[in-house]
């Protein structure tokens, strides 16, 4: 943690469903007089201020660049601060008390959108890695004959580190396909539409 | 007969959605729609942006509705939309969707109170 007199970065790790616990610690950084100021890789940059009661709200959206204005602008209208985006996710806050709703989506059937196109764009990001690196990989070290395998330098300095990453990465994405899976069924039950 | 299955596609519409498709009867951009929906509701329904954003670029897609060209646009950098002839089709649909269910339930409701 950096500590600067009114600045200071934060570094924190929260996956894509966990916005309730990084909206919730968002929101008691703000009561406590920190505002987020900027969104990065794994850190936040919170800007000292007076405390204030914010909700914040994380939108996952593909947009032409051309599009940003207008989607901003939407939100901006509708009472909501844009602070900056990590990648496709968008970081909006918005004052307690206002006169507008507190959730960037007031039916589910909107709120499943969100999270059907992270699925899909994690399936798109992931595709290669999984069904083209890891198997091929795993082939090569396959196809080596003997028992030495594992004792040859090639496989052990190089394909291995490789191969272990590239399996962490893909058991990690899967994981993370079914916790959002998960939580679109969790919308999907309810029975309002 | 295409035009027909087409629409049919699209219902039933959300509230939110119909309730946008409705107002645009009457150009409106994002932020007007918002709170005219409001008003008609009567505050029940507080348009989230995300579901506002979501649904206009949806019918944009589907051609339920259209944005105004720039040119006749005094908002400025806020797009102006339109329904077109199809979103009046089926805003026509789910109208003959709703009055059917809003007969068939008040007739039962009238059979359980004899």
């Amino acid at each position: 943690m950096k500590e600067n007199k009114n600045i200071k970065t934060v570094i924190r790790t929260f996956f894509a469903w966990q916005e309730e616990k990084e909206e919730k610690w968002l929101r008691e950084m703000s009561n406590k007089g920190w505002h987020l100021k900027r969104v990065g890789f794994f850190n936040y940059r919170f800007e000292k201020g007076e405390p204030s009661d914010m909700v914040y709200k994380f939108d996952f959206k593909v947009l032409r660049r051309s599009e940003i204005d207008g989607y901003i602008l939407t939100f901006r209208d509708a009472g909501w601060e844009y602070i900056g985006n990590f990648g496709s996710w968008f970081y909006f806050r918005t004052n307690v008390g206002g006169d507008h709703s507190l959730e960037l989506y007031n039916d589910n059937r909107s709120a499943i959108e969100k999270y059907k196109i992270l699925l899909m764009v994690l399936g798109v990001v992931s595709f290669p890695m999984m069904f083209f690196s890891l198997p091929n990989l795993y082939m090569r070290i396959i196809d080596m004959e003997g028992d030495s395998v594992l004792h040859n330098p090639l496989v052990f300095n190089i394909y291995l580190p490789f191969v272990i990453i590239l399996t962490i990465l893909a058991v990690f994405t899967v994981y993370a396909m079914i916790r959002i899976l998960l939580i679109i069924q969790r919308l999907k039950k309810d029975i309002r539409q | 007969m295409n035009q027909l299955k087409r629409i049919k596609k699209y219902s039933p519409m959300t509230e939110t959605m119909f309730y946008i498709l409705i107002v645009l009867l009457r150009p409106l951009h994002g932020y007007g729609i918002m709170q005219k929906v409001e008003k008609l509701s009567r505050g029940r329904i507080r348009m989230g942006p995300g579901t506002l954003y979501g649904a206009l670029s949806n019918m944009v897609e589907a051609r339920l509705i259209q944005p105004q060209d720039s040119g006749q646009n005094p908002e400025g950098r806020r797009k102006v939309y339109l329904i077109t002839e199809l979103g009046i089709e089926l805003v026509d649909f789910e109208i003959k969707r709703l009055e059917e269910m809003l007969n068939n339930t008040k007739m039962l409701l009238g059979e359980r109170g004899k």
